[in-house]
């Protein structure tokens, strides 16, 4: 049988066809999704230091972005509850005030690392949109909340321990409400730190 | 042209992109992610590349005598049943990785809850804690 160069053609395009789709399927962005918790869960295991911050990053970005179209009316806010000021969170909160988030509130435990104290300084004394609170113990639920919007969720752990995570985009409002309440209350038992009063915090 | 002359060489290369991506994927660290996916599927359809040559192959037999025939068949049922498990061991692998992103949802929800009921453990101290 003689061979049919416009049949091979013909399968060439249709298989070219057929990878298109195939890795346009594979690839298509497939978050988990519950009902009852949000659009978009991810875990982060222990050791996915890089990708937690990345999620987090993205998402600051992302709400920029949005309040740049419009979508977005009001001023981006952030919700923070930590044990510590650590590292990763003062990346995040610093990337969040360069991406214009009118409102940052930061809540945390009474002791901090001495090699932070400089730190949290600067914050304060470069942005004026933090707002920097000490509870009289340190709490054991740290989370962040992006924008009424968006849930971080960290595992209970010790201060010297990292454990795994969780991001929730597009949070469910109950799971939200519940989230901004708590952080509303805890607020009423916190007191505001000025820039002055960093370098009495008690250290690790 | 003779079909014979190309059919060894396609079979090679079909053997050869299988392992080759089924190699691929065993190498990544990260579990479940969408190039590994890619990766089985890649190797499932060099297999079956493979099963088409493997099959031609046999349509080209000529004059065998029945021992010859016999052993060819074994033969093929054998590299059949081989080309089979590769293909099933492909399916596994993607059930297992569906799997463990249904899990990891699991844990996500776990982490969720667990902080969620704890919130209320933790303000009630705060408070207890005032009132004293």
């Amino acid at each position: 049988m003689q061979f049919d160069y416009a049949a091979l053609v013909m399968v060439m395009i249709l298989a070219t066809l057929v990878v298109i789709i195939l890795i346009k399927l594979i690839y298509r962005h497939n978050p988990h999704y519950s009902e009852l918790y949000g659009g978009e869960i991810v875990l982060f295991h222990r050791a996915e230091r890089y990708k937690r911050r990345v999620w987090r990053f993205n998402l600051i970005e992302e709400l920029k972005n949005q309040k740049t179209k419009g979508k977005i009316i009001g001023e981006l806010e952030l919700k923070v509850i930590c044990g510590e000021f650590s590292d990763g969170k003062r990346e995040i909160i610093k990337h969040a005030a360069y991406h214009k988030f009118g409102s940052i509130t930061i809540i945390s435990g009474p002791k901090v690392f001495s090699e932070d104290k400089m730190e949290i300084y600067t914050l304060l004394d470069q942005y004026k949109n933090v707002e920097y609170l000490i509870l009289p113990r340190r709490p054991t639920n740290h989370f962040m909340i992006f924008n009424k919007d968006h849930l971080y969720i960290e595992k209970p752990h010790r201060h010297n321990d990292s454990r795994g995570s969780v991001g929730v985009k597009q949070a469910q409002l109950e799971l939200i409400n519940k989230y901004d309440e708590a952080f509303s209350k805890m607020m009423e038992y916190a007191r505001p730190l000025t820039k002055e009063e960093v370098f009495q915090q008690e250290c690790h | 042209m003779d079909v014979n002359t190309i059919i060894s060489g396609f079979l090679v290369l079909s053997v050869a992109g299988s392992s080759l991506s089924i190699a691929a994927y065993s190498s990544f660290k990260d579990r479940a992610s969408d190039d590994q996916k890619l990766l089985l599927i890649i190797a499932t359809c060099f297999i079956f590349a493979f099963l088409v040559a493997f099959i031609l192959s046999f349509t080209t037999l000529e004059n065998l005598t029945f021992y010859q025939y016999l052993l060819a068949l074994i033969f093929f049922v054998l590299i059949f049943m081989a080309v089979l498990s590769i293909i099933g061991f492909v399916i596994h692998r993607l059930m297992v990785d569906q799997k463990y992103k249904d899990d990891e949802l699991k844990s996500a929800i776990v982490i969720i809850e667990s902080s969620k009921d704890d919130l209320d453990s933790s303000i009630s101290l705060f408070e207890s804690e005032k009132q004293f």
